[in-house]
């Protein structure tokens, strides 16, 4: 699946499974928190793209971390 | 005033060049002087312009099996004769002679810098493989429409050696554009002059848009396939193994497989445990992609793949396994079709590796 | 609000022991100009260098290009927010002179390229600058200066010989007077269609050191949520040019061609209904968020039945731009975008990246990256022999027999703001 901060992209060229991602420069990370709080937001995305792997889809979708867009 | 004519060279597969049929596929190169075949046909259409001096004939087993020496064993023939225009074929859809064709007409280009041009069907192999290198009229299937189809390409390369051809490119160089002129393009852009500023142009057209008349936008979009979803991963996730790979252009110090900042056209694995270890220093990574600003990246190479998650959940048996390598490139203004190959390269060794999912990171 | 702009011609201009223009000749007296701009303490000495067309001169370290001018009025600020002090800029009366500008280079950058200028052969043909008598300003830091720091105050040097250049005609006649003069329009003024223009100013991603630059007002603008302005600001100042030379700078910003193109059809085929200014974003939410803004503001609060979209350099911003776009057309506002492509590898739909249906109207101002081959210069300014011009694939030096570059480095080949003849076509 494809983590990326311009989802737009992804779902014109059909990428199937898609997450919405934080920032082009920066795509896992956020320098506004503190290094332990950019962890857990780190592994809230890892374990939501791990999900994601995990669903079957009937279109393309993208994702989230709470939900789709 | 009486202008030299032009020598021209004429390349033949066995067939055409009336050496035999499939039993002649494997014949190697001979060269006879004059035209030969449809080469009489060109030679008529060529009149007082144009000499074709010679005809080159090879078997298209014998070119397809050999295409690199087979090329430059054509060079070595053809040079003498000081050619200054080249055809082969056209290949209508015949996919061997299309590709041995596209091949020839690629190294006469490169090697003898005079103007190449051939003709295939859209569906012949050949053009997708050398329509970036080679001037490739469309033609019909049919080989009936041969003579016609030589005038196409004779007059292409009438234009290509003309003064007067493409005066608008803002670099001078004399090219017809496709469109006008019958060929498959070539994929390149090229800058134009144009009568209007772009800002002219713009209001003009908005104010059509408005007004509901007819306009003619500058720019076609782009059409995708559609993808089926690809089955989920069946098997529980403690049971999987996740491979990431990531377009960001992340990269070793000294980025050793030299990975393209821009219009890039490799890939690369990295063994994880030594390129990304826990106690990674910033000073040992390079961002080879000018689309985004690198820093944050490289402060911590985990923000672009989350080897440090990864590596948690493995641990902590919610994955099988983090696949050892990381498969990088840059997809920063990349041709599509690379693009695909370079997927589906990566995807070829994620299979014989045994990966049950993979998570592609993109900036 | 209203803007009158006076041009003088000037026909030639030479270093002299008064600063004045007679008979469309500029005399000036480089030792004053110097002295200003070293009152500066960032700035440790300054070159001063007039260059005229067919010198076989290179200037490097391009971070700019300036149109000389200054406002005519006291109680006025020239380059309000940068140089003067904040006031509303495009209002009263403005001199510009017409044939010159201020090529300002930055030798001490550390950004990956600056743009370049030829006087003479190939860039010069292509280029607009080429063509018009340049003063060239290379300022050289002072010791203690930190690198942003000194990229402002050569900036605030170039602009400081800009306003000393115009300021230098005062008195002599002008030989076209072009006048902005609107209101905003109100609804029901006309049955014209009224046509805004939203104007993707600023994109953070290649920001140097992760700072954004300053663009409006002496502010940076990547921070904040659309905003609207009156054209006139664009012409007067109100805008400039970041620290690179990337299809635009501050002359095209004070000739923008698109404001310029809706002012001459104001009132006939059209009504300008104004401006919208937004930047690029980095975090897909915050795109949203912009985009759907510029839509509100175009059609709600501008009034808009049209509008005309265009973009800084760069690949993401089409994204940016084009979700903006669709924002309008969702409203019943039908769109028109100027964009530009890159690599010459593609063709012009792949370079597009966005395909919805609604933006069937797109007008291409070129391929930034076709490469030109420039041939080496007798004189180089702004740098050195050893200065380095940015080639993706190999160093190349300022001096060799043949410079290779993509053509955006060209100041004055290619212009964002819709200026230039040219465009990109499939081959």
């Amino acid at each position: 699946m494809n983590i990326t901060a311009v989802p737009t992209v992804s779902s014109m060229i059909g990428v199937t499974r898609v997450l919405r991602g934080e920032s082009v420069a920066n795509l896992l990370g956020n320098i506004e928190i503190s290094p332990v709080q950019e962890e857990l937001l780190r592994r809230r995305y890892v374990l939501r793209a791990l999900e994601i792997l995990r669903m079957d889809l009937k279109e393309k979708q993208v994702f989230t971390l709470e939900g789709t867009e | 005033m009486n202008s030299p004519k032009l020598k021209v060279v004429h390349y033949l597969n066995q067939f055409f060049g009336q050496e035999g049929q499939e039993e002649k596929a494997d014949m190697k190169f001979v060269i006879k002087p004059g035209p030969v075949g449809p080469g009489l046909a060109l030679q008529k259409i060529l009149g007082e312009k144009g000499e074709v001096v010679a005809t080159i004939v090879c078997g298209d087993n014998y070119f397809a099996e050999h295409m690199e020496e087979a090329a430059a064993e054509a060079i070595k023939l053809i040079a003498p004769y000081k050619p200054v225009l080249f055809f082969a074929g056209p290949a209508f859809e015949a996919g061997r002679y299309g590709m041995s064709c596209g091949a020839i007409c690629k190294a006469v280009e490169e090697k003898l810098k005079i103007p190449a041009v051939t003709g295939m069907f859209e569906e012949n192999p050949g053009v997708d493989l050398f329509r970036r290198h080679v001037y490739i009229c469309k033609t019909g299937r049919s080989t009936l429409k041969i003579a016609q189809t030589l005038g196409e390409m004779a007059a292409l390369a009438m234009k290509l050696l003309s003064p007067e051809g493409g005066t608008k490119i803002v670099t001078g160089e004399r090219i017809g554009r496709p469109a006008e002129n019958g060929y498959f393009s070539r994929g390149i852009m090229k800058n134009e002059h144009t009568p209007q500023t772009a800002a002219a142009r713009g209001v003009e057209m908005l104010l059509a848009k408005i007004q509901g008349r007819t306009f003619e936008t500058e720019v076609e979009l782009p059409k995708f396939r559609s993808i089926t979803p690809p089955p989920a991963m069946r098997q529980e996730l403690r049971a999987c193994e996740i491979a990431l790979i990531s377009d960001g252009g992340l990269v070793p110090k000294g980025n050793p497989h030299g990975i393209r900042g821009r219009g890039n056209l490799v890939w690369a694995a990295y063994e994880l445990e030594s390129f990304l270890p826990e106690n990674y220093s910033p000073a040992n990574y390079e961002i080879a992609h000018t689309g985004y600003y690198p820093a944050r990246v490289l402060e911590n190479p985990n923000r672009l793949i989350p080897v440090d998650i990864l590596r948690d959940l493995e641990r902590e048996k919610v994955i099988k396994k983090l696949h050892p390598l990381f498969y990088s490139t840059s997809g920063n203004g990349v041709m599509q079709k690379r693009c695909e190959e370079m997927g589906e390269e990566i995807l070829q060794e994620m299979k014989k590796r045994g990966v049950d999912g993979a998570i592609l990171t993109s900036t | 609000m209203k803007l009158q702009v006076e041009s003088v011609e000037i026909k030639n201009a030479q270093a002299g022991p008064k600063t004045y223009v007679a008979d469309h000749q500029l005399h000036v007296n480089l030792p004053e100009l110097e002295k200003i701009i070293l009152a500066d303490g960032r700035i440790q000495s300054v070159n001063l260098d007039w260059v005229y067309p067919g010198d076989r001169v290179r200037i490097v370290n391009v971070v700019d290009v300036i149109q000389p001018r200054c406002k005519m009025g006291p109680a006025e600020e020239d380059f309000p927010g940068w140089l003067g002090k904040l006031k509303t800029a495009g209002e009263g009366y403005t001199r510009s002179l017409q044939g010159v500008s201020v090529i300002l280079s930055n030798p001490a950058s550390k950004r990956s390229y600056s743009g370049i200028v030829d006087m003479y052969g190939k860039g010069a043909e292509w280029s607009k600058y080429g063509k018009l008598i340049n003063l060239c300003v290379d300022p050289q830091p002072a010791g203690s200066t930190e690198e942003r720091d000194f990229e402002v105050a050569v900036k605030w040097a170039g602009l400081k010989a800009a306003v000393y250049l115009a300021k230098a005609a005062e008195g002599h006649p002008a030989d076209r007077v072009e006048v902005f003069d609107l209101d905003l329009p109100r609804p029901k003024d006309s049955n014209l269609p009224r046509i805004a223009y939203a104007f993707l100013l600023y994109t953070p991603q290649h920001d140097y050191q992760g700072i954004s630059d300053p663009v409006l007002y002496g502010a940076e603008i990547s921070q904040s949520l659309p905003l609207i302005l009156h054209p006139n600001e664009i012409l007067d100042g109100a805008i400039l040019n970041p620290h690179t030379i990337r299809g635009m700078d501050t002359y095209s910003l004070q000739n923008h061609a698109v404001v310029k193109e809706l002012y001459k059809h104001h009132g006939q085929e059209l009504l300008f209904a104004g401006v919208v200014v937004y930047a690029a974003s980095l975090e897909p939410v915050k795109r949203q968020r912009t985009a759907m803004m510029v839509g509100h503001l175009v059609k709600n609060v501008l009034g808009a039945d049209g509008v005309i979209l265009n973009k800084v350099h760069g690949g993401m911003p089409h994204i940016d731009m084009a979700l903006a776009a669709e924002a309008c057309e969702k409203q019943g506002v039908k769109s028109v975008l100027l964009i530009q492509f890159f690599e010459s590898g593609t063709s012009l739909a792949e370079g597009a990246l966005f395909n919805s249906q609604t933006l069937d109207a797109v007008v291409n101002v070129g391929q930034t990256l076709e490469r030109i081959h420039l041939t080496r210069p007798d004189r180089i300014l702004g740098g050195s022999a050893d200065t380095r011009i940015y080639n993706p694939q190999f160093t190349q030096k300022a001096n060799e027999a043949v410079v290779d570059i993509e053509g955006f480095l060209l100041a004055g080949f290619h212009d964002h703001l819709g200026g230039s003849k040219i465009k990109a076509v499939d081959y």
